[in-house]
């Protein structure tokens, strides 16, 4: 724990919470209060807004060739030409793709990760409320998923059923749900063996309405805090299906397909794998940092 | 202890029955295999003779059983690639996989554990930043970014090591690096929280008023008491090194088992597909088993809770 609150005082007009900085990290701050988390949220607004609104801020087309244009490099780094990040292969303006890269990878992130955490707290938290055989075999099933190696069941079915985005975020909630389940549940036990809980059951309060009410606020923040881990990690497989070829298919811009198409220009262009590897690691970056801020401010014991 | 055993078996089973029975709806939800197996361009008496001799005119329930009396005795069928035993190629396949994992596992918790303990020591320090920003930056780079970064800079610019391989001792080092660059992170953090909590317990003081050399403290007892949430780590991220040594081994062109998995999947070669599945399930649960007898090796503690559970 960073920080305590202190007490209020007896005759003070007005109860103030007050944050006090533990006495452990009293090194002078060159930067501001949790800085680099200040900067990865704004980056990752800035990234989800520019995917959103794709059409608008792309200085091209993402798909629009222009082959006297190939391998221009970037004139952000002193190349020649209108191509800030430089173009592809095809001469293809890299900054549009990796602009409409990211409404892919945002949009299989985000939402694969909310619906697995839904589907998933929702079974951790009433395997810990129902116990029992309910229990059993919820949590069975998760000691059998947690052994399945994910990513080639991933590459099966996305071979079957085609590489839509549908697929794709079907698949992944289906296994992402895991790690939800296991915490609400650990959490849930918590809860249920605390006092204010059992007087919340003896004046009656069952079901749906006491696991609402008392156990929801209060295992969300660590939850939220596995939703953001979550949704990294699904933002690399997604990359790393599109990086095998497995992903949504071309032309569609994806940054794992990017960098899947610029293997054959290590040497000559590099630009063009940079591009998509530095906007895919900033991103999942990001996630991670805004994350464990989170952690330290709801979860004393850091991501488990 | 039998317990466990009789646990692991049953786990083991569903993995298995679990992943096999999965693959084999999919692939009779994909369409036909004949048509995987001769080629886009067959006429339909070759069409049909394929499907007669692997028996696929027969209902699916009975393919089904007959399928899993085959699982039974290892019999995956013939690659429709290669036209040879699906399990032979898997198994062909397989050392070089376990060669590049097994490095990869040595340098991530070779230089994870003692970083861990390091940052976690001179917390508020400079080291204690860096191990911190390290294990977030490690765990942030996917790895095929991080494989085409180190080809680029030791292949491609310095001309250091070869891209790509599967012979020789220089070919293994970019991929095993980059295969444990994401669990060597993960140990880092994960050691440095551990010891943090462990710094604080008594028995240090207890052990450094005794006068007890840090280095002794630190590498000894803590470490002790450390290894047991590191080894759940390991066993818990298998899956994570699984996937990453498919994605790995496509980088770096390696010839190992994730490779061919790939491979069998664009090329729809069910069978390998099927065995490949198998050995890494098998494996997946054998390595979480023998993960829960060493806790009781590190951990005595645990021993007593483990026969009662």
């Amino acid at each position: 724990m960073s920080t305590v609150l202190t007490v209020p005082e007896p005759g003070g007009a007005e109860p103030v919470a007050e944050v006090v900085p533990a006495p452990r990290r009293r090194r002078r701050r060159l930067l501001p209060r949790h800085f680099g988390a200040r900067i990865a949220l704004g980056f990752l607004i800035v990234g989800v807004l520019a995917a959103i609104f794709a059409p608008a801020v792309s200085p091209y087309d993402p798909n629009e060739q222009s082959l006297l244009n190939r391998l221009a490099a970037p004139s952000l780094f002193g190349g020649e030409g209108a191509h800030l990040l430089g173009t592809d292969e095809l001469g293809r303006d890299l900054l549009s793709r990796a602009i409409y890269g990211g409404r892919v990878s945002f949009t299989v992130g985000f939402v694969a990760a909310t619906f697995a955490g839904l589907l998933g707290t929702v079974l951790g938290v009433v395997a810990g409320y129902y116990r029992g055989i309910v229990e059993s075999v919820i949590m069975r099933t998760v000691d059998i998923l947690t052994a399945f190696p994910f990513l080639i069941v991933a590459l099966a079915v996305v071979a079957v059923f085609g590489a839509k985005l549908s697929v794709l975020i079907i698949v992944l909630v289906l296994w992402e749900w895991v790690p939800f389940t296991r915490l609400a549940h650990a959490k849930t036990l918590n809860v249920v063996s605390t006092d204010y809980f059992r007087a919340a059951v003896a004046i009656g309060r069952r079901g749906v309405g006491i696991l609402a009410r008392h156990v929801l606020p209060n295992i969300a923040g660590p939850l939220i805090v596995v939703w953001t881990f979550v949704v990294a990690r699904s933002i690399v497989i997604e990359s790393s299906l599109s990086f095998l070829g497995l992903g949504v298919p071309p032309p569609t811009a994806t940054w794992g397909g990017m960098l899947s198409a610029s293997r054959g220009y290590l040497d000559t262009a590099w630009w063009i794998p940079l591009v998509p590897g530095v906007a895919i690691t900033l991103v999942v970056l990001s996630v991670n940092v805004v994350g464990d801020w989170l952690s330290e401010r709801w979860d004393p014991h850091g991501r488990r | 202890m039998a317990k466990l055993l009789r646990q692991r078996l049953l786990q083991l089973v569903l993995v298995i029955l679990g992943l096999s029975s999965l693959v084999f709806f999919l692939v009779r939800i994909s369409g036909d295999p004949a048509s995987a197996i001769a080629g886009a361009d067959a006429d339909p008496e070759t069409l049909a003779a394929i499907r007669s001799n692997l028996g696929l005119n027969e209902p699916v329930l009975v393919q089904y059983v007959r399928f899993l009396g085959d699982l039974l005795v290892l019999d995956f069928g013939d690659s429709y690639q290669y036209r040879s035993d699906a399990m032979a190629l898997v198994l062909d396949r397989f050392p070089a996989s376990a060669l590049l994992t097994l490095l990869a596992m040595l340098i991530a918790v070779g230089l994870g554990v003692p970083a861990g303990v390091l940052g976690a020591v001179h917390r508020d320090g400079l080291l204690g930043r860096a191990v911190n920003g390290l294990a977030i930056l490690g765990q942030s780079v996917p790895n095929f970014v991080l494989g085409l970064v180190l080809i680029m800079i030791f292949a491609v610019s310095l001309g250091w090591l070869p891209s790509f391989g599967g012979e020789g001792v220089m070919s293994l080092i970019l991929p095993a690096v980059t295969l444990a660059a994401f669990i060597c992170a993960r140990q880092m953090r994960l050691v440095q929280a551990y010891t943090l909590e462990e710094l604080s317990k008594g028995y240090v003081r207890t052990a450094n008023s005794l006068g007890y050399s840090t280095r002794r403290i630190r590498y000894r007892h803590i470490l002790r008491n450390v290894s047991v949430p590191m080894l759940s780590l390991v066993g818990l991220e298998l899956g994570q090194f699984i996937a990453g040594s498919v994605v790995v081994e496509s980088v770096f062109s390696w010839p190992g088992l994730g490779r061919l998995m790939v491979e069998s999947v664009t090329a729809r070669d069910y069978p390998v597909l099927q065995a490949g599945v198998f050995v890494i399930g098998v494996l997946v649960v054998l390595i979480n088993f023998i993960v829960d007898l060493l806790y009781q090796v590190v951990d005595p503690r645990l021993k007593a809770q483990l026969v009662t559970r």
